[in-house]
């Protein structure tokens, strides 16, 4: 149509509408996708706060039970007293004013895929047209194990001024008894770093008190020369390293870990269970890793390979990656980003990055790193470690120790800020 | 109703257009218009100022002739609508007019080409193209600039107006700033709005219905909120294909009943949807908050970030050995940068990456180091040729030069647009 026709064609029209009521909502298009995202720690906080950030048309809708998110990165600074919760705990107020995310405080008791609804504990359902689900963990049972009485305190929060309380109480020349989970699990340096950190704060509060440390795994299985340099020089005498000790049962009421190797009785009980994905992955049909405890996905997009448009970011997918809090919000960022493509009718990008960073303090002023950058390889399917890029520091100083809250503010800004 | 038909789109008689460079202000707004428009004024050298919107609708006018080489021009646009503008200088002359589209940028830089307003806005002197040699770029020569002119807008304008940022335009179906209107899909060197044919399939275009735009106004009809631009939302609209047959009579009158019969039962679902969802809207308060798209930038940003740039300052001042330094530091998160919308592309998504310890565009806190205008291309390629076992330089090592470029490029523009924050 040329100038003469379509431009008076469209002149004539502007008649017409100034006659009509002009809308008062945008069509469609620029309306906004609906996305939910389940779960407000880092990889759920960050997938809402990118998606909102990059665009902000979209109507991104965050389903969080609690109104505050509790850290587990610095949590075992609160075990020994350097830190306190409230410290590590944040909030969604930036989300919801800043980024115009819409938050909602409630449990999820369903998801429907074919339907593209989840169904809230108050029997709302809301509709997607894409879902990002973050639960974290959840862990299979260890019979006899109360978390009451012995924590795990691998989720932040209550469980952690449950186990602090217990450490704070117990007597000098007491035994401090932890169980590892055989990986993939939570964190893979954290455990390692709990011990150190337990031991130093024994060594000046407890004197005389011993860390047994139950290993399912053949060995320590990150930072291996750290961490046996600090349990057997630096805490020489306090910390005993078991490994391959696989966890049968609990004594909650006598706090014995009752194992392959032997029961070992404690004055305090860490046990930190098996890990799987958060429970509400597989309640949606949604573990199909072939381990199902974890949900199979694209590492292009994060979409469950399951159920369509349902994507599962951070600690509950099983792309191989692991399971933290600065790693999941890099595969929040990827996520975001095909999840906005994808709406467009896009496809996801083809050669999507992320990285893994974690700092462990070891004692109350030294601290180790271990880092790695993850490529996609489109020949597996699967993300992995770029060669070069892998590595830990070597051995603990005090400046990656400050060098620590400079990673874990920025973090905390990134993902809630 | 929203039914797709095929239909011929009858045009209205041709009428030429008023000659520009010295025409008149003549705005094609009627006065009808004037309970729910706003003026937008400024000057522009001799021009046609067009604003397309997004429901079909079209406004335009001529800047008016004078001694100067400013020409003053007031355009009546429709408020609680999104449009976009575009200038033309020479418009009457095919073979030199050249158009520029219009992106608003507004104080804090947030940009784009879709806006609206409910008060009057004022434009500063837009110089714009005179000729093909005065362009920025032409790769394509349909006469349209590649990108759009960014015109940055004063206090009291960024005020009013509002930036309407989406990922999905339908006015702009590739996003690149360009109408869909102004596009020249037959790489013909005509532009559509022009072009007889747009897609060169020999069919012109008032016969052709290939390209699921009914009434051929650059918005495809799933998007389009009036298929008929007969200025009647297609909600409200009983003939939305403007044929004289009112839509549920045309559902049974067609020859195509099962096409129809598809048609009816999806857009009764559609129907059934949206009243649950606007039920259970009603029960979360917090829903309601994001429909529309509007960035308005507020000035407590200007006092928030230099409340951070002191903080950061003070910070400095610190003793660094005092381990107390990093409580304080983490109790005060500084603000929020605000949401400005970009494009998917690769050096974004790569760049995000560096967020969890560095500041950029989305992290406001500085972390490592502040990346917000950094050239990182020669810190990365020399950590990568170091090798030292730190941590920066294994992330260096997981990035060739291309992507180190592209993270490089973005941060660059980030500088670009958004100056140091």
């Amino acid at each position: 149509m040329n100038i003469s026709s379509r431009r008076n064609f469209l002149k004539s029209l502007g008649g017409a509408t100034a006659l009509a009521s002009f809308p008062t909502i945008l069509n469609a298009a620029t309306k906004g996708s609906r996305v939910i995202v389940i779960g407000g720690g880092f990889a759920g906080a960050t997938a809402a706060k990118y998606l909102k950030h990059w665009s902000p048309d979209l109507n991104v809708t965050l389903i969080e039970p609690n109104a505050q998110y509790h850290s587990p990165i610095l949590s075992n600074l609160v075990i020994n007293g350097q830190k306190s919760l409230n410290d590590i705990t944040f909030n969604y107020n930036a989300l919801k004013n800043k980024y115009g995310v819409n938050i909602v405080t409630e449990w999820v008791q369903g998801i429907d895929g074919a339907g593209k609804t989840v169904e809230l504990s108050s029997n709302v359902k809301l509709e997607y047209d894409r879902l990002i689900i973050a639960p974290g963990i959840s862990f299979l049972p260890v019979p006899g194990l109360d978390f009451n009485k012995v924590p795990h305190a691998w989720q932040s929060g209550d469980q952690l001024l449950l186990l602090k309380k217990q450490l704070d109480a117990m007597p000098a020349g007491g035994t401090f008894v932890m169980t590892i989970p055989p990986a993939p699990y939570r964190c893979p340096p954290g455990p390692y770093e709990r011990a150190a950190l337990v031991a130093d704060y024994l060594k000046t509060n407890k004197p005389g008190s011993k860390v047994i440390i139950l290993d399912a795994n053949p060995k320590i299985i990150v930072e291996e020369e750290t961490f046996s340099h600090e349990f057997n020089v630096t805490y020489a005498g306090i910390v005993e390293y078991y490994k391959n000790i696989k966890l049968e049962a609990v004594d909650s009421d006598k706090r014995i870990a009752i194992t392959n190797a032997g029961d070992f009785k404690a004055d305090v009980l860490n046990v930190i269970p098996v890990h799987s994905a958060g429970k509400i992955i597989t309640t949606s049909d949604l573990a199909n890793h072939p381990s199902g405890r974890w949900a199979n996905v694209s590492p292009l997009s994060y979409e469950s390979t399951k159920t369509p448009f349902i994507h599962v970011i951070g600690d509950s997918q099983g792309t191989g990656q692991p399971k933290a809090g600065h790693i999941a919000n890099a595969e929040a960022k990827v996520c975001a980003d095909a999840v906005i493509r994808l709406l467009a009718g896009d496809q996801p990008y083809a050669a999507p990055m992320t990285n893994s960073a974690c700092y462990s303090p070891l004692s109350t002023n030294t601290a180790s790193w271990l880092t790695g950058v993850f490529g996609y390889d489109a020949s597996t399917d699967s993300m992995k470690v770029v060669p070069g890029s892998g590595g830990a520091s070597n051995g603990v100083s005090k400046e990656n120790y400050k060098d620590m809250f400079t990673w874990a503010n920025s973090l905390f800004a990134d993902t809630f800020a | 109703m929203k039914i797709k038909h095929t239909i011929p789109i009858m045009v209205s008689a041709a009428v030429l257009l008023v000659a520009c460079g010295g025409g008149g202000n003549n705005t094609t707004s009627t006065p009808d218009l004037s309970k729910s428009s706003f003026n937008l004024t400024g000057t522009v050298p001799g021009t046609l100022i067009e604003a397309f919107c997004e429901d079909g609708s079209y406004h335009s006018t001529h800047s008016e002739e004078n001694e100067s080489n400013e020409h003053p021009f007031t355009l009546k646009i429709p408020t609680n609508l999104s449009c976009r503008l575009v200038m033309t200088t020479n418009e009457d002359d095919p073979d030199n007019k050249i158009i520029t589209p219009i992106k608003f940028v507004n104080e804090s830089g947030a940009s784009s080409i879709a806006f609206s307003s409910e008060k009057d806005l004022h434009l500063d002197f837009i110089d714009l193209a005179m000729n093909s040699a005065e362009m920025h770029s032409d790769e394509n020569q349909d006469k349209v600039e590649d990108t759009p002119r960014e015109v940055a807008l004063s206090s009291n304008a960024s005020s009013a107006i509002k930036i309407i940022i989406q990922a999905n335009d339908p006015l702009d179906s590739d996003n690149d700033g360009t109408i869909n209107l102004l596009e020249d899909d037959d790489g013909d060197h005509i532009i559509n709005l022009d072009d007889d044919d747009d897609d060169n399939d020999g069919i012109l275009d008032i016969d052709d219905n290939d390209d699921d735009d009914s009434d051929h106004d650059g918005i495809k009809d799933d998007d389009d909120i009036d298929d008929d631009n007969d200025g009647i939302n297609d909600e409200s609209d009983s003939d939305d294909d403007n044929d004289g047959i009112e839509d549920e009579d045309e559902i049974s009158d067609s020859i195509e009943i099962d096409e129809v019969d598809e048609v009816d039962e999806v857009d009764e679902v559609d129907e059934v949807d949206e009243i649950d969802e606007v039920d259970e809207v009603d029960e979360i308060d917090e829903i309601d908050e994001v429909d529309e798209v509007e960035v308005e930038i507020e000035v407590e940003i200007e006092e928030e970030k230099e409340k951070e740039e002191k903080d950061e300052d003070e910070e400095k001042e610190k003793d660094e050995d005092d381990e107390d330094e990093e409580k304080d530091e983490g109790d005060s998160i500084p603000p929020v940068t605000p949401p400005v919308a970009s494009l998917p592309s690769a050096g974004r998504l790569l760049a995000s990456q560096c967020a969890q310890c560095h500041r950029t565009d989305a992290n406001p806190n500085k972390g490592f180091e502040d990346l917000i205008g950094e050239e990182i291309y020669g810190d990365l390629v020399e950590m990568k040729r170091e090798n030292k076992l730190e941590l920066m330089h294994l992330h260096a090592n997981g990035y060739n030069e291309e992507q180190i470029r592209l993270m490089d490029d973005y941060f660059n523009n980030l500088s670009e647009t958004k100056g140091d924050e």
